[in-house]
């Protein structure tokens, strides 16, 4: 081989090194439009890294109240993976987000919730770097390395309470009885008054 | 002559209760009290017999309670329509004012007689349907399935009850003829109002918190655990729900508005 | 304190901007008067009677009954009131047992009292055998019955009555006016409004006239009759047929005021004056003219002849 092949081929092995790199790739991903984001090959997960576990404080938790929710995270792998986030979402909506590294063996991450009535549904998301987002919309699925979701049902608390319709009824019909008294009240009132009577 | 105070009081609550009384009888001989109480048994039964034959009941006593009570306000609403539709306007069609204004009564009190003598009947027929709804509960799921969630319904049922009266009352203060106050008033609640709503949730995609029948979803609401199964008769489940206490102050403020407005009007139409 | 137990002081009532129905009528009945209250239809007998018993208000002016403004105190005032207006409705699905009961404790009489005057009452209306009955089977004339019942079941000192033989057969018709003779003996104040001019003369002592919702004439009936005795009516028979020209030439005498034609010879004519001279001068005056004679009789005219002639003054018919 002559030397100036040898040279065009280390300068393409140098280049393909270079774009490999994931500080590279990142930032080239970065400068790309969102369409084209869509069309980057999405790396796998990382295969050492798992959600094995979500836990609750309370398993019949009731509307309101505080629940910690407890994230278990396995690294199978020889390094502390660094560079991760643990994202709790109920359904679309995020509740909190956690920059994680990963010590290997099992990490546990505890978050707090404040329950809400009804059927919920806890997803957990363990992904790469720190996404700087508002809401679920901004997520790229290349960025998930591992999910892990439960279903969960809260006690609502009861809707109102029941002295409030007993006094809308009881002032009904004091109003509706008493209604009958007006003519009388009001005519002696009039009468009184000595003023021009309204009939009534 | 003149009377003091205090018997004028009294005579006007006299007067009031002969009228009530006279409007009870004219609504059992007319076989209207027959009619609703009927279907505040029938209805209910309805929903014990066809389970217990050819399907299962539902897996909580709210639950059931929540399918049952679904048809609560049409009983409201058919009821409410019978017994207060021609009550004001009756009297003018028929002629029958020419014997009934023409006595020592203030027309305020007789107005205001026919009312309640229309709302008693109509809070009967409710009563009814819960009790029937009740005993149904301690039969399938034993007296445990009695929940103050079923107490509560029933009592915003009573309160949703004397808005609707009120607004078919107001109809029958109103308007010329018995057959278009009634049925203007069983359609505004069936039909108008909750199309209204509809209208208001889903294509304008505001709450309509005002109007009295979007309020009756709390009737069913109350039982939290269940989700919501319809707005009403013929209704879908809306992207809203009423807030408790903002529903039982339109549904209480329906009621005395209208009340006052009707014996306002009423009073002064005459036998002319 | 006086005897007057209905008064009216100028009373008027409007329907929106154009119609009056009643215009400025005043009036006093005095205990146990019976008075008739005559008038073409749209004169405004029944709303004046409407007014008298609190069915409408007035626009202006006042009624009283008692002495008590009917209209600012109904309960006091229409306490001893019956009442009979226009054709009202009766309540189909209920009985006469019933319907009855029901005035009877809103006039505050006890049950004792109402059982035993049911009895009295559904006799002297001849519906005893349909105490029970349900009132939708009723004919129209039993209808009218009953309500004549309720007006006078709480033996009221004081009856209004608006057209009171409307849908009632002779036979009823002579029972009504014997009713009322009856009220007449027990000092009853009956206010009544009639079109049956007989039947007003026949039972009332004074009759007022209505015409476009004013008061054109209060008289008593026996002043009336007399007023008639006068002979102002004279049927007339000529020899021969008479021509526009005669006519026109009858008409013009001054002692004549109206001719009402029969046939082409037999006339009605009116007088001027009602004194018994002016009926010969009237005679001397035609037979002067030309005019051939063959029958000439003064006529007593009764109330109706009055009423129509009063009317005929006013324009109306």
């Amino acid at each position: 081989m002559r030397k100036k092949d040898l040279y065009k081929w280390l300068s393409v092995l140098v280049v393909i090194a270079i774009l490999s790199s994931p500080t590279v790739e990142s930032s080239l991903e970065d400068r790309s439009s969102p369409a084209e984001q869509d069309t980057l090959v999405n790396e796998p997960a990382v295969e050492d890294l798992n959600i094995t576990d979500m836990t609750f404080s309370d398993d019949e938790p009731r509307e309101d109240q505080n629940v910690t929710i407890t994230i278990t995270v396995e690294n199978k792998g020889t390094e502390e993976q660094r560079n991760l986030s643990l994202i709790l979402i109920n359904i679309d909506q995020i509740i909190s987000l956690k920059e994680v590294s990963l010590a290997p063996g099992n990490n546990s991450f505890p978050f707090f919730w404040q329950a809400e009535g009804g059927n919920q549904n806890i997803t957990a998301l363990l992904v790469r770097g720190t996404p700087d987002m508002e809401d679920i919309s901004d997520f790229r699925s290349e960025d998930i390395v591992d999910t892990f979701s439960v279903d969960i049902w809260v006690e609502p608390e009861s809707m109102g309470d029941i002295y409030t319709p007993l006094l809308a009824l009881g002032l009904i019909i004091v109003v509706l009885f008493g209604s009958a008294l007006i003519p009388s009240i009001w005519r002696a009132i009039s009468d009184r008054g000595g003023h021009k009577r309204r009939k009534f | 002559m003149m009377k003091t105070v205090k018997e004028d009081i009294k005579e006007d609550l006299k007067n009031t209760c002969l009228t009530v009384s006279f409007e009870l009888k004219k609504h059992f001989r007319m076989k209207r009290m027959i009619i609703s109480f009927g279907l505040a048994i029938g209805l209910p039964l309805i929903f014990y017999i066809v389970p217990r034959i050819w399907a299962s009941f539902p897996d909580t006593a709210e639950g059931f309670a929540t399918l049952n009570l679904s048809f609560v306000n049409l009983l409201i609403i058919i009821s409410g329509s019978l017994f207060a539709g021609d009550a004001v306007v009756g009297e003018f069609e028929e002629k029958t004012g020419l014997l009934l204004f023409s006595t020592p009564q203030r027309h305020s009190t007789i107005f205001i007689g026919k009312y309640i003598g229309a709302l008693l009947p109509t809070l009967a027929v409710v009563s009814i349907y819960y009790l029937t709804t009740s005993l149904e509960i301690v039969g399938i799921y034993g007296t445990g399935g009695l929940s103050i969630e079923l107490f509560q319904s029933f009592i915003i049922s009573l309160v949703y009850t004397t808005s609707a009266v009120s607004l078919i009352f107001f109809f029958s203060s109103i308007l010329k003829r018995k057959i278009t106050s009634t049925l203007l008033g069983f359609f505004s609640l069936i039909m108008i109002l909750p199309i209204i709503e509809s209208v208001l949730q889903f294509l304008v995609e505001v709450e309509p918190w005002y109007i009295l029948t979007y309020s009756a979803g709390l009737i069913t609401d109350v039982f939290v655990s269940v989700p919501p199964i319809g707005g009403g008769p013929g209704g879908q489940v809306g992207q809203f729900s009423p807030d408790f206490y903002m529903g039982l102050t339109i549904m209480v403020l329906h009621t005395l508005v209208l009340f006052f407005l009707s014996v306002f009007i009423a009073n002064r139409r005459r036998m002319e | 304190m006086d005897d007057c137990i209905i008064r009216t002081e100028n009373l008027v009532k409007k329907f929106g901007d154009n119609i009056i129905a009643v215009d400025d009528v005043s009036f006093d009945i005095d205990k146990g008067e019976v008075v008739g209250y005559l008038g073409p239809n749209g004169a405004g007998k029944t709303t004046t009677i409407k007014i008298l018993t609190n069915l409408i208000e007035p626009t202006s002016g006042t009624a009283c009954i008692n002495g008590i403004d009917v209209n600012k105190y109904p309960k006091e005032a229409l306490k001893d009131v019956g009442s009979l207006i226009g054709v009202p409705g009766v309540y189909g699905y209920l009985t006469p047992q019933e319907v009855l009961t029901y005035f009877g404790k809103v006039y505050r009489m006890s049950q004792r009292e109402i059982d035993q005057r049911i009895e009295e009452v559904l006799e002297m209306v001849n519906l005893s055998d349909w105490r029970h009955s349900k009132i939708e089977s009723f004919s129209t004339g039993m209808e009218r019955r009953l309500a004549i019942g309720k007006s006078i079941f709480h033996e009221p000192s004081i009856l209004i009555l608006d057209e009171p033989v409307l849908g009632l057969d002779p036979e009823g018709i002579r029972e009504m006016r014997e009713l009322i003779k009856s009220f007449q003996k027990k000092e009853v104040t009956v206010f009544l409004s009639s079109h049956l001019l007989d039947e007003v003369s026949k039972v009332c002592d004074s009759v007022i006239f209505l015409y476009d919702g004013k008061v054109v004439e209060r008289d008593s009936v026996e002043m009336i009759d007399q007023m008639m005795k006068q002979f102002r009516l004279i049927e007339v028979e000529f020899l021969n047929d008479l021509s526009e020209d005669d006519l026109r030439r009858l008409d013009e005498l001054s002692i004549i005021e109206d001719i009402e034609k029969i046939n082409r010879r037999k006339f009605r004519i009116t007088k001027e004056e009602g004194d018994p001279a002016s009926t010969a001068h009237m005679l001397r005056s035609v037979i002067e003219e030309g005019y051939d004679i063959i029958s000439y009789s003064p006529k007593k005219s009764d109330l109706e002849d009055f009423y129509v002639s009063l009317m005929g003054e006013r324009g109306g018919a």
